[in-house]
């Protein structure tokens, strides 16, 4: 059995299809909940800067408020009745001055003889010079000048703002209406000017302002910025710094940002965010170019006056507390995912080795190991039920094959038995069969042995008879016979008689030869001598060496002849030894053949004697034969129909044989299947 | 000059003496062999009453001695030679005579032989039908040792 992916395994699916599910459901949950609280917690943070930088702009223009209050006082006094009172006018002025600290001037300016008593004014010397101009147009400025309140005149006023300001305002809307400036240095000092117009008779006579020094709105930032932690900026209606907590102080002491446009300081690039679209909240997100850090901003506009405050605080510190947040939420989240993801890995480990440990025991009784113990649990769920169904199937399962092996055991000996018994059956007819077909056999032979031994008798008999009849001629003709070859002996002695007749006369012939032979040499030798003497004689001796010439040629020709002739006596010797041998042999061999005539004759005389007594016993054994043949042949009758018998019944035990052996395989593969199982002893 | 002349043949070869220094022709006889005498002398035999040396022509002419037949022959030569006070006779044992036939040795086609030669036997040589023949004188049969051992033998007889 191959081992499954882990994916395929019950661990694996429960995890993939059940833990991990979770976990990544807890995640998600907890992910969206610290990305909703950081929103919030940032939106909350940006709603506190936006709140605190309209506390600070309502701040700016209660104190606006304020002071326009007071300048709207000073003008309210003037038409509700020290209008033209010059004198009474300059104290008041002076006593506002010296009764307000934060006032570091304070004017009244009429408009050119709106009191109708320029003239007389420079004529009179109940009011101070220094409290108009030259041509007595009233225009009392009270100046702080360290300890003391000094008075000057306010010349070139129609060209300044806070004149201009305010009168321009009343000609457009026919009502008086207080007016700021844009806060300038005086001496070091930023100050702003509150002008209020002063209307008599529903024209416009002039106006009253107080210069308010702006020093102190450097201690309102400070105070906003150890209440909010933030930087605070403060910009006039025309974007210059009038107040910063976040401004850089140079060596000379001097501030950097404050008396300076926005446009020309370092936040120039970010003006246009700086100045809010639309009035209320406005809050946004940058880099700061002077910290170099993600800061968010939040800007509002004071009513009164136009100025902007605006509030700055580093992203860090803004979402320290949304930081703080998420990452409660994510601990929070994480231990939840831990404690969910472990205790469901641990539910699902405990349910996937019981299953697995049930597996292992269901593929142990599948390969047949029942031996392998089936692993115990204490658990009640169904788990443990499973485990304890599988170790009762094991018992029950031990039990049974037990039961099935030993019953195979005892059927397998039984049928090896009949088997056995089978085969020595089936040997035994086989046997019983191979013999009587034997028997059959040598008694079919024995009966055609007896048929034919009977007919051969028969010929024997007629043979014997045939032979006596021929012994009887031949002991006749060996008698003529042995006549005949005395005859034939005695010839040939007479012929060896005369062949040494012949030896005897043929050696004589060579004597007379030799004899010849002799004489013709002497002749010779004369002849020759002959011839010498002959030749000694001279011409007498001339004829008769011509005879002795004659006479040795035929002394020549005699020896020549004589010479033939001792030749054909000496072949016709050897010719007539040879004839004696052979006769001499012949002779020896006629004597033994005639010996062996008379045996044979006796001996045919004996075989005549013995055939004609045997004829009769052939006669009785002849008979016997016959009975016996048929006899042979009743037993091969016999014989064939048992062997016919016998190969029936060896089918019969080969059929029993061969279901015998059916059933011992199928016993086998009955063992077999169930020795495949392991069993407890 | 023709000669009549007795062919003969000994150790295969054909030689041809004189008729006239020739005495009789024998068969073969017998003779007493002499105890410590040469190879090439036979012994003596009786002849005419007298004793005379046989010589056995084969062995004279450098060969082995062949065994008698009886057509073998013994020339009975007379012997002449200068210093000589008698002429004297010997016999000469040959295989066999082949032939009378008179010769003419000085014709044409004839070889007077190598006569200044210290060997024997080296007469002149015919052509004849039965083939070469080479001329035996009867003074040049012996060597002057031979010729001497045997003069001397029969000068003592005759003393």
């Amino acid at each position: 059995m191959t081992k499954p992916s882990f994916v395929n395994t019950l661990l694996g699916r429960m995890l993939l299809f059940g833990v991990l599910p979770t976990i990544l459901a807890i995640a998600a949950v907890v992910t969206m909940s610290a990305i909703d609280s950081y929103r919030d917690l940032r939106s909350v943070e940006e709603g506190l800067l936006g709140l605190s930088a309209r506390d600070a702009a309502i701040e700016m223009s209660f104190r606006n408020e304020r002071w326009n209050s007071v300048a709207a006082t000073m003008a309210i006094s003037q038409s509700e009745g020290l209008f033209g009172q010059r004198e009474a006018t300059t104290d008041f002025v002076k006593a506002v001055v010296t009764e307000f600290p934060l006032i570091v001037g304070a004017f009244v300016a009429y408009e050119p003889n709106a009191d109708g008593a320029d003239a007389s004014a420079l004529k009179g010397v109940a009011v101070s010079r220094d409290a108009m101009d030259f041509a007595g147009r009233f225009v009392p400025y009270w100046v702080r000048s360290s300890a003391n309140v000094l008075l000057n005149q306010r010349i070139g006023m129609e060209t300044m703002e806070s004149y201009q300001g305010p009168k321009k305002e009343f000609a457009r809307t026919g009502k008086g209406a207080p007016f700021i400036n844009e806060p300038v240095v005086r001496d070091g000092v930023m100050v702003v000017t509150h002008a209020y117009p002063i209307i008599i008779e529903g024209k416009f006579a002039g106006n009253v302002g107080l210069d308010r020094e702006l020093g102190t709105l450097a201690e309102i930032a400070k105070d906003i910025r150890t209440k909010l932690g933030a930087d605070v900026f403060i910009l006039s209606a025309g974007d210059r710094f009038i107040a910063t907590t976040a401004d850089a102080q140079t060596a000379s002491g001097a501030r950097v940002l404050a008396t300076q446009e926005l446009g020309e300081s370092a936040y120039g690039a970010q003006a246009a965010l700086w100045r809010p679209t639309k009035a209320g909240r406005n809050v946004f997100e940058a880099i700061d170019p002077v910290l170099g850090e993600p800061c968010i901003y939040a800007t509002s506009i004071a009513q009164t006056g136009g100025w902007n405050v605006v509030v700055r605080r580093t992203k860090a510190d803004v979402m320290r507390l949304a930081n703080v947040g998420v990452k409660r939420n994510i601990i929070v989240g994480s231990i939840g995912v831990l404690l969910v993801g472990g205790l469901m890995s641990s539910i699902s480990l405990s349910v996937s080795r019981r299953v697995r440990n049930a597996a292992a025991a269901a593929e142990h009784i599948a390969r047949g190991d029942l031996l392998q113990p089936v692993v115990t649990t204490s658990s009640r769920d169904e788990t443990g039920q499973l485990m304890q169904s599988m170790r009762t199937l094991v018992a029950n399962l031990n039990s049974l094959i037990g039961s099935i092996k030993h019953a195979g055991i005892r059927l397998n000996s039984t049928a090896t038995e009949i088997s056995a018994t089978s085969k020595h059956q089936e040997a035994s007819a086989s046997t019983f069969g191979a013999a009587s077909s034997q028997i059959a056999a040598a008694v079919k032979e024995i009966s055609a042995t007896g048929k034919d031994l009977v007919r051969t008798m028969k010929e024997v008999s007629a043979n014997a008879a045939q032979t006596a009849k021929l012994a009887i001629a031949g002991r006749e003709g060996l008698q003529g016979m042995e006549s005949v070859m005395q005859n034939l002996d005695r010839a040939t002695t007479l012929i060896a008689e005369r062949l040494a007749t012949i030896n005897e006369r043929s050696q004589k012939i060579t004597t007379v030869i030799t004899t010849i032979t002799k004489v013709a040499d002497q002749t010779n030798i004369l002849s020759i001598n002959a011839a010498i003497e002959a030749e000694k004689a001279g011409e007498f001796g001339a004829g008769f060496l011509v005879i002795a010439r004659e006479i040795r040629r035929l002394a020549d020709q005699t020896a020549s002849a004589t010479l033939d002739i001792q030749q054909m006596v000496q072949q016709m010797q050897a010719s007539v030894s040879s004839g004696v041998m052979e006769m001499d042999r012949f002779s020896d061999q006629v004597r033994r053949g005639v010996r062996d005539v008379v045996a044979a004759g006796a001996q045919l005389s004996e075989i005549i004697d013995r055939v004609n007594r045997s004829t009769d016993s052939f006669k009785q054994v002849n008979e016997s034969m016959e009975a016996q043949s048929e006899g042979a042949q009743q037993i091969s009758e016999a014989m064939t129909s048992l062997s016919a018998n016998a190969h029936q019944t060896m089918q019969s035990v080969q059929e029993f044989g061969r279901a015998s052996s059916d059933l011992q395989a199928a016993i086998g593969v009955l063992r077999h299947a169930v020795a495949e199982f392991k069993l407890k002893e | 000059m023709q000669t009549l002349a007795v062919i003969w043949r000994a150790a295969g070869l054909r030689m041809a003496t004189d008729a006239r220094t020739i005495v009789e022709v024998l068969p073969p006889v017998s003779c007493r062999p002499g105890a410590g005498a040469p190879e090439w002398l036979r012994g003596l035999f009786a002849y005419r009453g007298a004793l005379i040396p046989l010589v056995d022509a084969t062995q004279l002419l450098g060969t082995a001695r062949e065994s008698d037949r009886m057509f073998n022959r013994v020339l009975v030569v007379r012997v002449g030679t200068v210093n000589a006070p008698v002429d004297w006779l010997v016999g000469l044992w040959v295989e066999s005579v082949l032939e009378i036939e008179r010769i003419d040795f000085e014709s044409a086609g004839g070889h007077p032989g190598f006569g200044t030669d210290v060997r024997r036997f080296l007469g002149p040589v015919a052509q004849t039908r039965l083939g070469q023949v080479q001329l035996v004188r009867s003074e040049e049969l012996f060597t002057p040792q031979q010729a001497a051992m045997i003069m001397q033998r029969l000068t003592e007889a005759a003393a």
